[in-house]
């Protein structure tokens, strides 16, 4: 056996035969790990902006460069490309050399790598995007011609890294290097295809190839390069192989057939076909007992090491695998359908991301990151700060996983309530005050990691590893570890010609992995996609206008996808708060897709002709002073100064927003009934055409007259609390019509003082909105509260003390009324007069409120602004008005 | 038929692959030893990083 040992270690030292100094470029270690923490503290600010806006959404209210959704993608973008792609450069420039024995391709073209990477692709995608170049796809955000030099990036890192396994023959490759030839040539691959195929294909299309990029740049990308860390640094840093390599390398490909066929789990219950979401799920369940197996063989080859390994980054490694172990069975579950239909679109999801790629990713790139600065002789090492670190990161991470899945279940159970959807904001907003706290540890031990390698002696990392590292192998792994008993009972020879072609067969194969899962999961769904929207697009659909595919730019750029979806799920709980779910064709112009993977705002899907105009122009210019409890960001750049003043952007951003779902809205119902009967085997179509109402938004106004019997009132605290939360912001706090928003809109929100009002009339508005102005219809709100909010509108009316009219101003009122009033108002005043229904906004039943003298004054006066109700002074002298006054307010029924 | 597809392709994969390792002693050889190979290059190279920063 020791002649076979002294062979292997002949053959080791022949394959590292350059010493340690010309082996490895340390500089572009250096550089690359500088860079590495330069653009990390850039993505965790851009971050921490993020969550401080979810809490003070104005912190940033004249700056459209640091609004939410730019901020967003410069957060992702960085930690993706910026942090991680920099810290596995690094890595790469340690570890290749070594594995390989030779060093990489060219130490001219490490220094040009480095300078794309860094002043081509990261620092230009975060100007750009910021200034609002960006592309609306999720881990793919940096625009288009970044992408190109992204490619030319990995095309440039293929040739700098790949060559020396080539070189040295494939033959007894290690897993490391697999994992690194894997990670290369597949996110070569996968990288044009999620960051360019969905630009050329339309809606749920897009969306699957969209989905197969999300889980691609995960598993082709970020997870091969850590793992590949992760075996680098443990054998390395214990004294002793890995447990298992023939396990490592069943994980190895497991994960390579598995992960590219996860992609589709993230649009469960949406309308790709349902073969590659069950598809997708079932590679999700396998997928997590592949990780089961490779996180057991890491876990077995750090036995010995204790629980808190001394050498610190071994135990950066060491937190890694559990993070990996935790996300990856987390992933496994949240993919079914039991789970997915209750989490999916909430912060579970979000700490779940957080858990991949701040935990799992970034504790195995700062572990090899530690690991090759050891082994940098002339760096410096500061050995205390990098224990802060370790210990600063677990702790904010650690609260940051728990306290988002947590948020996630709350958001999740008042969805599936049914709750306003602003309770769901508020619920989230303790939770989400936790999650910027959490970046207080969070960034202290980013920081402690910075100090820990720019700061203490120079000689400390040598030290570190051979006394730290050494003194672990002689006192903490046990001699029978050492020994190699493995080997020892296999008999380790060098005949194994036998499958020597597997690594042919097994380049092969990888390659067709990628091929099946794009071929599966988005190329066939496009197929099936293609068919469903020719059979069942309505005759003569209309195009996006110039203004609304300008809109649709500006809603891109400004990330609003990212907190509101566009895509009514097949399941209850959307049918029910929502509509009918999307159906293919109604995103056949979208390019890429908007559906988005996050809910903060409600979905939008059906956005159109759901809110008037006015309206929606104050909430994007000034959102809270229309909705007090709205945490959406105000957009004033896109204004003159005023909600009033819509720039351009504005009106096309309107246009956007109200030509959602307007497709199917002209179809529905003739279309649908059509498309129904071609549809008769699509059981996931039917449950669309099926669905009771096409628009089931709970603020749309409906025809009124038609609404439920409340029944008993909450408190009048309850309903109080009601009225500031959802009213006061048009009505005021003391009902008077002069809330914030109310100059803003048109026509004003009524002075509910200067009205007596029947409690069938106020509920009658509340279930129903006023259509044509901006009262909505609040069927989210439960019935009790409903109904409180009735008492508190009845208090309000200050008409109790109202004089008596004299019998001579009835009938000369009567006689104007007739005359003048019952076109619209109607003979009986029940606003049911012949016009009536010509008018955008209907006019007034004074059976069910009775308007105070001074109020039915001022509006003959002075008519409503925004309604057909013009002014009579010209027309009607003061006492004529007055008789009429009186007249009318005999209709009131109470 | 898809969902077919990926769970039996993957258990046929899996099962070709354990039953190589289970029959085949030079396959089981072969598939441990890079481990060695780089166990012995990565000291080999930690070896020669601290006596060359000794020097």
């Amino acid at each position: 056996m020791s002649s076979k040992r002294e062979s292997l270690s002949d053959s080791a030292r022949a394959s590292t035969g350059s010493s340690s100094n010309e082996l490895v470029d340390t500089w572009l270690v250096y550089a690359h790990s500088m860079a590495a923490l330069g653009t990390l503290f850039l993505s965790v600010v851009f971050g921490i902006c993020i969550s401080l806006q979810l809490i003070l959404p104005d912190l940033v209210l004249e700056s459209p460069v640091l609004s939410w959704g730019r901020l967003r993608y410069a957060h992702t973008q960085g930690i993706m490309l910026g942090w991680l792609g920099n810290a596995f450069l690094a890595f790469l420039y340690h570890a290749v050399p070594i594995l390989t024995g030779k060093p990489v391709s060219s130490r001219l073209l490490g220094r040009c790598l480095f300078g794309l990477w860094n002043f081509i692709v990261v620092l230009p995608g975060f100007v750009l995007v910021l200034a609002g170049f960006s592309q609306p796809i999720e881990w793919a955000e940096f625009p288009l011609v970044i992408d190109v030099f992204v490619i030319l990036g990995f095309l440039l890192a293929a040739y700098q890294f790949l060559p020396g396994f080539f070189q040295r023959g494939l033959d007894d490759l290690y897993v490391s290097s697999w994992y690194i030839i894997g990670g290369l040539v597949f996110t070569l691959l996968a990288y044009p295809m999620g960051n360019m195929i969905p630009e050329i294909v339309p809606g749920a299309e897009s969306a699957a190839f969209g989905g197969l990029w999300i889980h691609d740049a995960v598993g082709l990308f970020v997870t091969p390069l850590a793992l590949a860390i992760l075996y680098f640094v443990i054998p390395a840093a214990t004294g002793r192989p890995i447990f298992s390599h023939f396990l490592s390398m069943f994980g190895f490909w497991g994960l390579f057939f598995l992960y590219p066929l996860n992609g589709t789990h993230h649009y469960v219950f949406s309308v790709i076909p349902m073969a590659a979401q069950l598809g997708a799920i079932a590679a999700s369940a396998l997928l997590g007992v592949i990780v089961v197996i490779v996180v057991t063989n890491l876990l077995l080859s750090l036995r010995g090491s204790g629980w808190i390994p001394k050498d610190i980054g071994l135990r950066f490694v060491a937190m890694s695998i559990v993070f990996y172990l935790i996300v990856s069975i987390q992933g496994s579950f949240q993919a079914q359908m039991s789970l997915n239909q209750a989490v999916h679109f909430t912060d579970w999801v979000v700490a779940h991301s957080h858990l991949a790629m701040l935990g799992f990713a970034t504790f195995a790139a700062i572990g090899g990151m530690i690991h090759a600065w050891q082994r940098i002789p002339w760096a410096r090492y500061n050995a205390a700060a990098l224990e802060w670190s370790f210990w600063l990161l677990v702790v904010g991470i650690g609260i940051m996983f728990v306290d988002l899945t947590i948020a996630g279940i709350i958001q999740a159970n008042l969805w599936l309530n049914g709750a306003p959807w602003l309770e769901s904001v508020q619920a989230s907003k303790p939770y989400w005050i936790i999650r910027s706290i959490s970046a207080i540890p969070i960034s202290g031990g980013f920081i402690a990691l910075f100090i820990g390698l720019i700061t203490g002696p120079q000689e400390a990392g040598s030290k570190a590893i051979t006394q730290t590292s050494k003194q672990e192998k002689a006192s903490i792994v046990r001699p029978s570890l050492a020994a190699n008993t493995f080997a020892q009972e296999l008999g380790v020879t060098n005949s194994g010609k036998v499958l020597k072609m597997s690594y042919l067969a097994a380049t092969l194969a990888g390659l067709t992995f990628f091929v099946v899962s794009v071929f599966l999961l988005g190329f066939l769904p496009g197929k099936v996609l293609d068919q469903q929207i020719s059979l069942m697009t309505p005759e003569n659909v209309l195009r996006p206008s110039a203004s609304e595919a300008r809109g649709r730019a500006i809603y891109a750029r400004e990330g609003c996808a990212y907190c509101h979806t566009q895509q009514i799920r097949y399941t209850d709980a959307d049918i029910n708060r929502f509509g009918a779910p999307t159906l293919a064709w109604e995103g056949q112009f979208d390019f890429p897709h908007l559906w988005g993977t996050r809910r903060i705002g409600p979905d939008l899907a059906r956005a159109g002709s759901t809110r008037t105009a006015d309206w929606q122009l104050l909430h994007l210019y000034s959102p809270r002073t229309v909705s007090a409890l709205s945490i959406m960001p105000a957009y004033p750049s896109l204004f003159d100064g005023g909600a009033d003043k819509p720039k351009q952007e504005a009106y096309d951003l309107l246009a956007f927003i109200e030509s959602l779902g307007r497709a199917r809205e002209i179809a529905w119902p003739d279309g649908d009934i059509k498309a129904r009967a071609l549809a008769v085997d699509d059981r996931w179509a039917l449950m669309s055409f099926d669905a009771p109402l096409l628009n089931a938004h709970p603020n749309k106004t409906r025809v009124r007259g038609d609404f439920p019997d409340f029944g008993e009132a909450a408190s009048m605290e309850v309903g109080q609390q009601l009225w500031i939360d959802y009213c006061a912001s048009c009505h005021g706090e003391n009902g008077q019509g002069d809330g914030p928003a109310a100059r803003w809109l048109e026509p004003r929100p009524a002075n509910l003082t200067q009205f007596e009002y029947r409690s069938d009339n106020v509920a009658d508005v509340l279930w129903n909105g006023v259509d044509g102005t901006a009262m909505p219809a609040w069927r989210d709100q439960s019935p009790e509260n409903l109904a409180a909010l009735i008492n508190v509108v009845q208090r309000f009316s200050l008409d109790a003390a109202e004089t008596e009219p004299a019998n001579n101003e009835l009938v000369l009122g009567e006689q104007i009324y007739l005359e003048n009033c019952i076109q619209c108002h109607g003979v009986t005043g029940d606003g049911n007069g012949f016009a009536a229904s010509e008018l955008a906004i209907a006019p007034t039943a004074f059976t069910g409120q009775r308007p105070s003298i001074a109020e039915s004054m001022r509006v003959l006066q002075n008519g409503i602004d925004g309604s057909s109700m013009a002014p009579w002074i010209d027309r009607l002298s003061a006492d004529e008005m007055m008789a009429v006054t009186h007249y009318l307010r005999e209709f009131f029924d109470e | 038929m898809m969902t077919n597809a990926i769970v039996f392709g993957s258990l046929a994969l899996a099962l070709v692959y354990f039953i190589t390792w289970a029959v085949r002693r030079d396959f089981r050889e072969q598939i441990e030893r890079p481990k060695h190979l780089f166990q012995d290059q990565i000291e080999n190279y930690d070896n020669q990083f601290v006596e060359q920063k000794h020097e």
